[in-house]
This record gives structure tokens, C-alpha cells and sequence, in this order.
């Protein structure tokens, strides 16, 4: 009777999950610029980089997180970030080596990948990650830590337990979504033997409190990038590991992220290759993508006037011969406006440019933005 | 909070193991305090290897045990007479069947779109505690009420209130996978023991009685 009260006592009541979707700014009501498109060199302290994260601090600077060693996988694997603002790096460090986190979390960690950055309401930088004690990215899990410096040290590890069979096989990799009560919407994945996407609802202290499957038939869909459209509706395009069928998947949810249910797939291929995805201030969709059916040489955005339900190609950032990789792409959008986007660039280092909704709309979507060379 | 129960269950899995082999090789009698068991354990606690001790290998290799889990194996390494009725293979069977099963199958279906997925029910898991609320008073009811089975998951029951745990799903601090090897384990230890007893009270009896063995 003791454990069942105590047990009962410490359940909390269930709130009905609500997004804090932003409001929309009319188009008309914006300031009309020119068409701005700025690339931003960041620093290479790794042969091999991968999978970065953005996000703004408080002070309005962006933080660039991404996982970098000599390769992945690697042990000597870190975290790495970087600190931009007014189009400049303003700092950039070693943040998370597996040595910091074995001693955070109490566990072997042979190496890190998949760093997910995020400012929580009290302004500290929380950051999760994948890490992996024994085997592949399959045997994976996912931490979170906090920050009260800006990302230069952890102060509490908390292993997020997602899966019942010894916690084998999550991970994460697009950005994070804001509720209502406090709590964190992460999108995640399974990926051993199969793979979907997942829905998990967690406090900033690291306690899950929902976990959601995201349907697929399409194939095997992982990597949900998740938008709020509003307080109950949502939408996630998916990468689709299924080479019969390679095209962007999607799911949505009607509410609150309590179920998700499978749409129909977009229109636009995808190579096995993360999506990332960004609810603009006027309240468009945008999404950056490896648009091939093989390969991630070509990273081009497109843009969805009517919540993802379709989408027309705009500017191509990157575009090589095959072979190139310019994958793994990461959104935020700055208060006034100005777009930033990072990737993954050769697998070599990470890339950031900035631009704006004027320099979206302009009619060149052939002609890519960046130099191929590095 | 959650390293300290992590790092000692890891101690008290390795003492289990020593206990376990000793048992089948007939050595159930130990030293004052148990030291054969514990100073092992004490030394995958504290032992670094490449920076992280013994037990944070052990962690990293197949998490923490359930509390359940723990309670048994730790009983077993202390006083294995304080066990539950040592546990039958049926039992092990049951609780694969009843309670794994549903919970881990759905990792290996195909068919992703789960009609209901009793692992999330753990994070919010009131059906959970109704259910053995019903459970603990149909045994009431039916006098077949075990007090340490009835006490270990009570025991498991508050300290999912405490978070003693990385996990917050109630069903972390009742099952896991490695629940099934040690039920199996406490079933095979405890047949080895009941047939070394039996054979020595054979012999005995043969001895008193005159004969040659």
C-alpha cells in the first residue's frame, strides 16, 4: 500500500501538450529589403566534421555546435562549437570531449555524434547529444546537459532512457520545439533493425515525460525535423532510408504531438540524407534538402506557403560533381529576420551562410550560392 | 544519485557471479562478511581501466538492473534463504510471456503503427499501479500472498517516486531484460542446491545405514 501510494503520489497530472507555435508576421506589414546572402567562414580545428546544430543566445549571437575528430565514429571525437555574431566568429572551443561525459554521466562513452543545441527559458544552453558506449550508432543513446557558461562546461548529464530493451538505439539530430508548459518537444529516432521516427516530450532537467512513434509506410523514416503550425497542429518531413521509394517523408499531428499520423510523402527525393525544416516569420515553411535520388552533392532549399502540404524549389546553396557531400543541414532565424543555415561540407568542416526572405524569393534557383572550393 | 545505485548494482551483478559459480561447484559456505564476494565487487567499483572503473565498462555494456532485479540478485549474495520462494523456470517463463514479451517484441516488429505501446505507458503508468493494486488484493483474497515478493515491489513502487534511476518509466524499476537470466539463474542455482542436499542426505542415510556408497 506504501509503494503504491508513494508510486501514485509522484505521478503528475496529465496537461493536454500544447506547441508554442510563434506568431506570424504578415508579409505585407514586413520591411521590405534587399535581397541579402552572406557566407560566414568557421574555424576547422578537425580533419572530419559533421551534423551541426544552431541556435541564438540570449545576447542575440548564434551558437554552432557539430560533432568533429579525425573521423566519425572516431574516439577522439568532441563536440565542437562556435560563436557568431554580427556575421563574425566571435569564439569557438572545444566543448564536450567522451572523456567529460564519461565523468558526467558515470559510464564508458567511446565516441559522440548528433549534438542537438537549444536555449531553455532561463537563458542556459542545453545540449543533446548521442553517445555511444559499446558497438555502432545502433547501440546509441541520448544525453542531455546543461550549461550555465554559453556551452563552455557541463554542470549535470542527464541519459534520457527511451527504449526498454537497455536503452539500445535512439538518437537525435534536428532542433528542438517549444511548448507551452516549459517542456521540450525532441524529435528522435530508433534505428536498429528498424527505424522510426520518435516524439519525445521532456523537461529542461531531463525527464521524459511522453514518447510518441511516428508512423511510417512509406519505408523506414528517421530524423523528424518538426515545425509548430499552432498550439495543437505540427508537422515533420522525415529521411527516408528506403531506396524503392526515395522520396521525403512526412507525418503531422493534430494534437499536440499526443499521436502522429503518416501524409502523404513530398515530391522531392531523398538520398537517405537529414532534412532540416523552419517556420519563417511570415509564417512559410522552409526546408533544406539533398534533392537527389543518390548522393548529397546538391543542397537546395524549398519553400511550403501552405504547411508543408506542398513545396516549390527555391535557391540552391551547394552544388558539386558526384562524390561531394554537402548534407546535414541546420536552420534559425534570427529576431530580425536574417535567416542562418549550417552543413556539413565535405565532411571536412562545417559551413554557415545567412540570408533573407528577399534573397529566397529571387528567381535563380539553378545558380548555386556558395563556391564549391573550399 | 542515479551513478551511485548504477556503480553498486554493478558491484552487487559481479558478487551475484561469484556467488552463482561457487554454488555450483558446492561451495555454499563463505568466509566472515562475505569477503570472497564483496572484495571483487569493491575492485570493479574502484579498478580504472582507461579512466572509467570496471563498473562504468559494466554500465556502459548492459545498463542498470531494475530495482527488482537488484533486490533479488542482492538477496541472493547476502542471504539466499531470504529469497521468495526461489523462483521456478515456469515463473521466468510467465514473466517473459506476460510482461517482456509485450514490452519488447514491438522493437522488432515490422509494423511500427502500435495499437497500444505498453512501455509509454510507464511514464504516466496510473493502469500500471491499478493494476497491481488488483493483483496484490486477488492474492489477499486467494491467501496467496508471498510478503518479500510483495515487499520488493514495494520497495521498487517508492523508489520510482524517489527517481533513484536514470529512467522515470515505472517499468525501468520493475523489469528489464536481465530479470529474466537472474529469475533463470535463482531457478538453476536453487535446483543445484536441493540436489546436493538431497544427494548428501542419500549418502548420509546410506552411511547410517551400513552401506557402501
Amino acid at each position: 500500500m506504501i509503494g503504491l501510494a508513494a508510486a501514485g503520489l509522484h505521478m503528475r497530472g496529465s496537461i493536454e501538450p500544447r506547441f508554442a507555435a510563434s506568431s506570424v508576421i504578415d508579409a505585407q506589414k514586413q520591411e521590405s529589403a534587399s535581397a541579402l546572402f552572406l557566407p560566414i567562414e568557421l574555424p576547422r580545428p578537425t580533419p572530419s566534421a559533421h551534423a551541426s546544430s544552431v541556435a541564438f543566445m540570449p545576447d542575440g549571437s548564434l551558437l554552432i555546435a557539430w560533432f568533429g575528430g579525425t573521423r566519425e565514429g572516431a574516439d577522439d571525437v568532441a563536440i565542437q562549437m562556435a560563436r557568431v555574431k554580427d556575421g563574425r566568429v566571435q569564439d569557438s572551443w572545444t566543448s564536450l570531449t567522451c572523456e567529460q561525459l564519461e565523468g558526467l554521466t558515470h559510464r564508458v562513452i567511446r565516441t559522440l555524434g548528433n549534438p542537438v543545441v537549444w536555449i531553455d527559458a532561463d537563458g542556459r544552453v542545453q545540449l543533446n547529444v548521442v553517445s555511444v558506449s559499446y558497438g555502432g550508432w545502433s547501440g546509441s543513446s541520448v544525453n542531455q546537459l546543461q550549461s550555465e557558461d554559453g556551452g563552455k562546461n557541463w554542470s549535470k548529464a542527464q541519459r534520457l532512457i527511451l527504449s526498454p530493451l537497455f536503452n539500445l538505439s535512439t538518437l537525435v539530430r534536428n532542433q528542438v520545439v517549444a511548448m507551452q508548459d516549459g517542456t521540450i518537444g525532441l524529435p528522435a529516432y530508433h534505428e536498429l533493425l528498424h527505424k522510426w521516427g520518435m516524439w519525445v516530450r521532456v523537461t529542461t532537467e531531463g525527464r521524459v515525460l511522453q514518447c510518441e512513434r511516428m508512423p511510417s509506410n512509406v519505408g523506414e523514416l528517421l530524423q523528424p525535423a518538426v515545425v509548430a503550425l499552432s498550439a495543437t497542429d505540427a508537422v515533420a518531413v522525415l529521411r527516408n532510408t528506403n531506396s524503392a521509394q526515395p522520396v521525403v517523408g512526412r507525418s503531422a499531428t493534430e494534437d499536440g504531438g499526443q499521436t502522429w499520423a503518416l501524409k502523404v510523402a513530398l515530391d522531392i527525393p531523398n538520398p537517405n540524407a537529414s532534412i532540416s525544416m523552419i517556420r519563417l516569420a511570415d509564417g512559410s515553411l522552409l526546408i533544406a534538402a539533398n534533392p537527389l535520388v543518390n548522393g548529397r552533392n546538391v543542397l537546395q532549399l524549398f519553400r511550403s506557403r501552405d504547411g508543408g502540404a506542398s513545396w516549390t524549389a527555391s535557391r540552391t546553396i551547394e552544388r558539386s560533381a558526384p562524390g561531394g557531400e554537402f548534407s546535414y543541414p541546420s536552420f534559425a532565424q534570427s529576431a530580425d529576420g536574417i535567416i542562418y543555415l549550417s552543413y556539413t561540407w565535405q565532411r571536412k568542416g562545417i559551413r554557415l551562410c545567412a540570408f533573407n526572405s528577399a534573397w529566397l524569393d529571387a528567381s535563380d534557383t539553378e545558380k548555386p550560392a556558395m563556391e564549391s572550393a573550399p | 544519485m542515479h551513478a551511485i545505485y548504477g556503480l553498486f548494482a554493478q558491484g552487487v551483478i559481479v558478487a551475484m557471479i561469484i556467488r552463482f559459480v561457487r554454488e555450483i561447484f558446492g561451495r555454499k559456505n563463505l568466509a566472515p562478511l562475505g569477503i570472497e564476494l564483496w572484495i571483487p565487487a569493491a575492485i570493479v567499483l574502484i579498478v580504472p581501466i582507461a579512466g572509467v572503473s570496471l563498473a562504468g565498462h559494466l554500465r556502459g555494456l548492459w545498463g542498470d538492473p531494475s530495482i527488482v532485479t537488484f533486490l533479488l540478485l542482492f538477496l541472493y549474495t547476502v542471504h539466499p534463504s531470504s529469497l521468495p520462494n526461489r523462483p521456478r523456470l515456469s515463473t521466468s517463463v510467465l514473466v517473459s510471456l506476460f510482461v517482456m514479451l509485450p514490452l519488447y517484441l514491438p522493437l522488432f516488429l515490422l509494423n511500427q503503427n502500435l495499437p497500444v505501446d505498453l512501455y509509454a505507458i510507464g511514464w504516466h503508468p496510473k493502469l500500471i499501479l491499478i493494476a497491481i493494486a488488483v493483483i496484490a488484493f486477488g492474492c489477499v483474497i486467494m491467501r496467496r500472498m508471498e510478503p518479500r515478493w510483495t515487499n520488493i515491489i514495494a520497495i521498487a513502487l517508492i523508489a520510482s517516486s524517489t527517481g533513484l534511476m536514470e529512467s522515470n518509466n515505472l517499468w525501468d524499476y520493475l523489469v528489464d531484460p536481465g530479470l529474466l537470466f537472474t529469475i533463470a539463474l535463482l531457478a538453476i542455482a536453487g535446483s543445484i542446491t536441493s540436489f546436493l542436499s538431497s544427494r548428501m542426505h542419500e549418502s548420509i542415510k546410506n552411511l547410517s545405514s551400513g552401506k557402501q556408497t
